[in-house]
């Protein structure tokens, strides 16, 4: 590597310090260069001595070193996972979140039906010329709690369905993201 | 490893402030030069005690100032600052303890076990 060389990559690499900064860097090893040389070093050596330009701008604070090899490597990897995600994934997870709304739409229904026949069944006495039981009321208000729990029973498994999907999908946006960042 | 490998670095990172200072204890000197006597003793990238100098002197351990020279630019010199010296000194006893509690340790000095 050359001194201008080894400059160069230093100088691309601290750019997010500010300019005093920068200025000061390189005058820095400008001069150890210059000092270097006055003892008889080759340009070469110098650089062989340092050591790696992009670790030196890193341990000056330099993000820009770790910015510029992810943009290299990611880029096809996000536009893949786009597509992926537009044409495929965004679909899956629009299904599986309607099939858990309808799940729970259900679930619902049936533990408060079931409520409703166990209420029913309980006011008889008030209600029994405007509702029709076709049984008898206290079978009625076990059969409204049987059917109450079961409701209750189907929330349940509701629950556990949708924490799965909660996690799946959690997972995911987190694969996705340790894609883009490499 | 990991955690090996981490108290490695700290410990270079340490030792290296603590080479620093001392050379600067005993008198002013440019960058090139600082650089050359401690990658003479240890094997370090040199590039690597530019960063240090940035952060001891943002620390206020260090001042710089600018010093002609017989062949071409003016040189710039670091000098210990008063929390400097104080800091030079603090390190040098913590190191040594250190050492030679590792030293008892290795050589199996804490309990005689002959």
């Amino acid at each position: 590597m050359t001194k201008n060389e080894f400059l160069e990559q230093l100088k691309n690499n601290i750019q997010q310090l500010d300019s005093n900064q920068i200025n000061e860097i390189m005058t820095d090893f400008k001069e150890h260069f210059e000092s270097g040389i006055e003892q008889g070093k080759t340009e070469e050596e110098i650089c062989g001595a340092l050591g790696d330009p992009k670790e030196i701008a890193q341990q000056f604070g330099g993000n820009n070193v770790s910015l510029e090899q992810k943009k290299e490597v990611n880029v096809f990897a996000v536009i893949g996972l786009s597509i992926f995600n537009i044409f495929f994934m965004v679909w899956i997870f629009f299904t599986l979140f309607m099939v858990l709304f309808s799940l729970w739409i259900s679930a619902i229904s049936i533990a408060f039906s079931g409520i409703a026949v166990s209420l029913a069944s309980a006011l008889y006495p008030i209600l029994q010329n405007y509702v029709n039981l076709f049984i008898h009321p206290v079978l009625a208000f076990l059969v409204g709690l049987i059917i109450c729990v079961m409701g209750l029973l189907f929330v349940n498994l509701n629950i556990w369905l949708t924490k799965i999907s909660v996690n799946a999908f959690r997972k995911y946006v987190n694969w996705n993201i340790s894609v883009v960042k490499g | 490893m990991k955690g090996v490998i981490h108290l490695n670095i700290q410990l270079k990172k340490g030792a290296l402030d603590l080479c620093v200072l001392s050379l600067l204890y005993r008198g002013d000197k440019y960058g090139y030069e600082l650089v050359s006597k401690i990658s003479e003793q240890i094997h370090i990238s040199e590039g690597t005690m530019y960063p240090l100098l940035k952060r001891i002197h943002e620390d206020g351990l260090v001042t710089t100032y600018l010093k002609e020279s017989n062949e071409g630019p003016p040189r710039k010199y670091y000098a210990l600052t008063d929390i400097g010296i104080q800091t030079k000194l603090r390190l040098e006893d913590e190191w040594l303890e250190f050492v030679e509690g590792i030293n008892l340790i290795v050589r199996g000095d804490e309990n005689d076990e002959e």
